[in-house]
């Protein structure tokens, strides 16, 4: 027992002394260094969605960039990095990180319902038609529908682009099972709103999983989840047996480090920081974008 | 009953020959679609590119000097360690420690992984990189090197107790230090010994991925700098095994069957030196 | 710092060694003369090699050993502060009951110890090595393999390899704990007129099992029994009118 809190000490004093030593600052906030550019891995959702976005739809990576293979990796990057350029979904957006106006517009749902801010993409479900004749299944596709959906979405973040006012009909007795997998961007959503579905008709049970878009569209192409979870415009070759509903929209944000002095970037100065093969126009430091 | 003992003998060996075979059956026609040398030599990685092209030569040669910049760091301090248990601590702290070091080889890769990111990789951004990126080679060998030491302090620990004290007691008694006595005489005559847990460490390093991927970075380039982020043989096929679809899986693949390969390679001279070290003892055996 | 010079003799004053609470040496007492061969006889466990390893400091590696008396070898306290204890294991060299040599060459082995006292040119080793190898009588059997590794040698071999180990540290006493018993007879012989050539230059305390051993190289005999030295004088003496009536016993293999 001795040893084990022994052990336990000499860790706390090294992680904290550790600890301690990066949290007290280092680098700083400068213009001529380089941009640390920030970037999901091949086949994220986010990443394609970005990517296509800003007009790099199939380019490979810049020069140099981190690969970061999850969203909140990219959040810990940013949050770490002063000289740090990232994207994220607007959902995940903590306060210790800066979002940048894209355009000169502002990342909000207000802006991104409107479409006036760039950076946004649909969150999907793809499914097969048998699927919803399932009766479970066509509740919990009636409920993603309802009001009740719409304002847990709008609440979370997220941007609703389904206007109904009707509510959720609770079907007594129901009793069953969900499978969900697939983008891990809709997946903290789709949690929230399988969780109040549960609640809602007690007899259901709902699985959520991540992996990703490509999972999404496969486990719902081979019928392994009984929704696949995509954060793209649904393409129909990735799964030609399936149709999609659009849960939700998401807007992508540009994320910066806090110390960061810029409030604002262009989309054609983002194109040329993620674009390997921007030639002259290429930007490196902070110096070289546009104020 | 024998049939079940059987089977289970057997099992294992069809697990191995599943594995092999659908890594070369997978791997090698891409391969050879693709072309050996353009895969293994090639330079540019984009699977999801308009114009698709696969080559990881970036990849094993990121591969190659993470693992060698941690066996570096981990033997280095691995071999001081094991020395240190070995004749110049004090016995009472000997089975502490040596459990402690047992405890670290317990720790899963991604808490190593985690501990990589959150303090190494901007340990290294903020107070040595000079390009501001903390990620890359110099955090993934440090979180490696920390990764394979209780390996390393084990065999090395226990190669050197193996040797005969009287080899110790003789060096001292013609006036060596125990430094000197160590140095010169324990440790090589533990060489081969410590040798195999390098070779193991060397495995453990090169197929290490969770705590890599956390760490590396991740940008299919040819490294340059031990600041820069790169990608492994190993990171490549965990970054996008799950996303990746048609050709650009089975490229994933056939990286896989070069990673097999290496790590071939090391078995087959870890099980040499074995021998090796086998023989030499057989030897000091007859001569008494 | 001391130096080992002049008169190699060895003397010991009031000695007491204890292994935690077992006492393993009571009071011992003695004065060993250079350049003679002594033996140490009695039978196992009466504490002759502890004795022995007290005059290099072997015990300090023994957890536990705790040691109380006056040692002077050529009158130098080797249990003082100030006396460096490689430098006294140096000059007085040990020669084990197994031979040890060490896994490499036969020239890494001789080399070895001037090596560690700071002899890097390669001439000068060749001159050590095989000064030390002729010193021990192996020069011949082995000139042409030096470079080939030490433990393929026969044990009669290694155990003479072992001794020019210790002479190319160029000591002025060696002592020998049991150094033939796990040799054959014929090896046994040649380690013996070694001594007798050997001890021109060098004290030798050598620890034997074998009576008729001690009657054939030693100048002087001390008997040991249960951590006490019982008799201790000329060997001739010793063996042919003991004093003492537990010597007589012991010698003439009524006990031990």
């Amino acid at each position: 027992m001795k040893k084990f809190f022994a052990l336990i000490l000499t860790f706390a004093i090294i992680t904290c002394s550790l600890g301690a030593l990066t949290s007290c600052g280092g680098a700083r906030f400068d213009e001529n260094k380089n941009i640390s550019v920030v970037t999901r891995e091949d086949g994220s959702g986010t990443k394609s969605a970005f990517m296509e976005i800003i007009g790099l739809k199939g380019k490979t990576d810049v020069s140099g960039v981190i690969v970061a293979s999850n969203t909140a990796s990219v959040l810990v990057e940013v949050k770490g990095n002063p000289l740090a350029i990232g994207y994220d979904s607007l959902g995940y957006i903590t306060n210790d990180v800066k979002m940048l106006k894209v355009d000169g517009v502002e990342a909000t749902i207000e802006n991104i319902k409107n479409g006036s801010y760039k950076i946004s993409r649909p969150l999907n479900i793809v499914y097969q038609e048998s699927t919803i004749t399932d009766e479970v299944n066509k509740a919990f596709y009636s409920f993603l529908q309802s009001s009740d959906a719409q304002a847990i979405i709008t609440d979370n973040g997220y941007v609703s682009t389904n206007d109904t006012t009707t509510s959720y009909t609770v079907i007594p007795g129901l009793t069953g099972e969900i499978d969900i997998s697939g983008s891990t961007s809709l997946l903290p959503l789709m949690e929230k709103l399988a969780t109040r579905f549960e609640s809602i008709q007690g007899g259901v049970k709902i699985t959520v999983a991540g992996g990703g878009s490509g999972t999404g569209y496969n486990n719902a192409k081979n019928g392994v989840s009984d929704f696949g979870m995509i954060s793209e415009d649904f393409n129909p070759s990735k799964a030609d047996n399936c149709t999609y509903y659009e849960v939700a929209k998401d807007g992508i944000a540009v994320i910066v480090n806090k110390e960061n002095t810029f409030d604002s970037i262009s989309l054609e100065d983002l194109k040329n920081i993620y674009n390997k093969d921007a030639g002259d126009s290429a930007i490196k430091t902070w110096a070289d974008v546009s104020k | 009953m024998r049939g079940l003992f059987l089977f289970s003998a057997i099992f294992s060996i069809l697990a191995l020959a599943t594995i092999t075979i659908f890594l070369f059956v997978s791997g090698i026609p891409f391969m050879a679609k693709t072309g050996f040398a353009k895969f293994l030599f090639g330079s540019d990685w984009a699977p999801v590119a308009d114009n698709p092209s696969y080559g990881i030569f970036p990849m094993i040669v990121a591969t190659l000097y993470v693992t060698a910049l941690s066996v570096i760091i981990g033997v280095g301090i691995g071999l001081l360690t094991s020395i240190a248990l070995y004749k110049f601590c004090p016995k009472r702290l000997i089975s502490p420690i040596r459990q402690m070091i047992n405890l670290l080889a317990g720790i899963p890769s991604v808490i190593f992984g985690l501990f990589g990111m959150t303090i190494i990789v901007p340990f290294v951004r903020d107070y040595i990189s000079p390009t501001g990126v903390g990620y890359g080679i110099l955090s993934a060998s440090l979180v490696l090197g920390i990764m394979i030491l209780p390996t390393i302090v084990s065999v090395s620990l226990d190669s050197l107790n193996s040797v005969p004290s009287s080899y110790y007691e003789g060096a001292l008694a013609l006036g060596a230090t125990k430094e000197q006595a160590t140095f010169k005489v324990m440790v090589p005559s533990a060489k081969s010994g410590i040798l195999a847990g390098v070779v193991l460490a060397i495995g453990r390093s090169i197929g290490e991925t969770m705590a890599v991927i956390m760490v590396i970075g991740g940008s299919p380039e040819m490294p340059e700098s031990i600041f820069q982020s790169v990608r492994t043989l190993t990171a490549n096929i965990a970054m996008g095994a799950l996303e990746l679809q048609g050709d650009a899986l089975s490229a994933l693949i056939a990286t896989g069957v070069v990673l097999f390969v290496f790590t071939l390679i090391l078995n087959v001279s870890f099980s040499l030196l074995k021998k090796d070290k086998s023989e030499k003892k057989e030897k000091r055996g007859a001569s008494k | 710092m001391n130096e080992f010079i002049g008169n190699m003799d060895i003397i010991a004053k009031n000695c007491n060694l204890f292994y935690g609470d077992f006492q393993a040496l009571k009071n011992i007492n003695i004065e060993i003369p250079e350049k003679q061969v002594t033996a140490f006889i009695g039978p196992s466990g009466c504490g002759k090699s502890t004795f022995l390893k007290i005059f290099n400091r072997m015990n300090d590696l023994v957890e536990g050993c705790r040691i109380e008396g006056d040692f002077r070898i050529g009158g130098v306290d080797i249990y003082d502060k100030e006396t460096d204890v490689n430098l006294l294991r140096k000059n007085v060299g040990m020669v084990f009951q197994k031979p040890n040599p060490f896994p490499m060459s036969i020239y890494d082995n001789i080399a070895f110890a001037p090596r560690t006292f700071g002899i890097t040119k390669k001439s000068e080793l060749d001159e050590i090595v095989e000064q030390s190898l002729r010193r021990a009588s192996i020069w011949d059997e082995v000139k042409d393999r030096l470079r080939k590794n030490a433990l393929g040698m026969s044990g009669g071999q290694q155990q003479r390899l072992c001794i020019a180990r210790s002479l190319a540290a160029s000591p002025k006493v060696l002592l020998m704990d049991e150094p033939t018993s796990a040799l054959d007879p014929i090896s046994t012989g040649k380690i013996e007129e070694l001594m007798e050539e050997l001890k021109k230059d060098i004290t030798i305390v050598i620890v034997t099992h074998n009576m008729q051993q001690a009657t054939r190289i030693a100048d002087k005999t001390a008997f040991f029994l249960l951590g006490e030295l019982v008799e201790y004088g000329n060997t001739d003496d010793i063996f042919t009118s003991p004093r003492d009536e537990r010597t007589e016993r012991y010698i003439t293999g009524r006990f031990g």
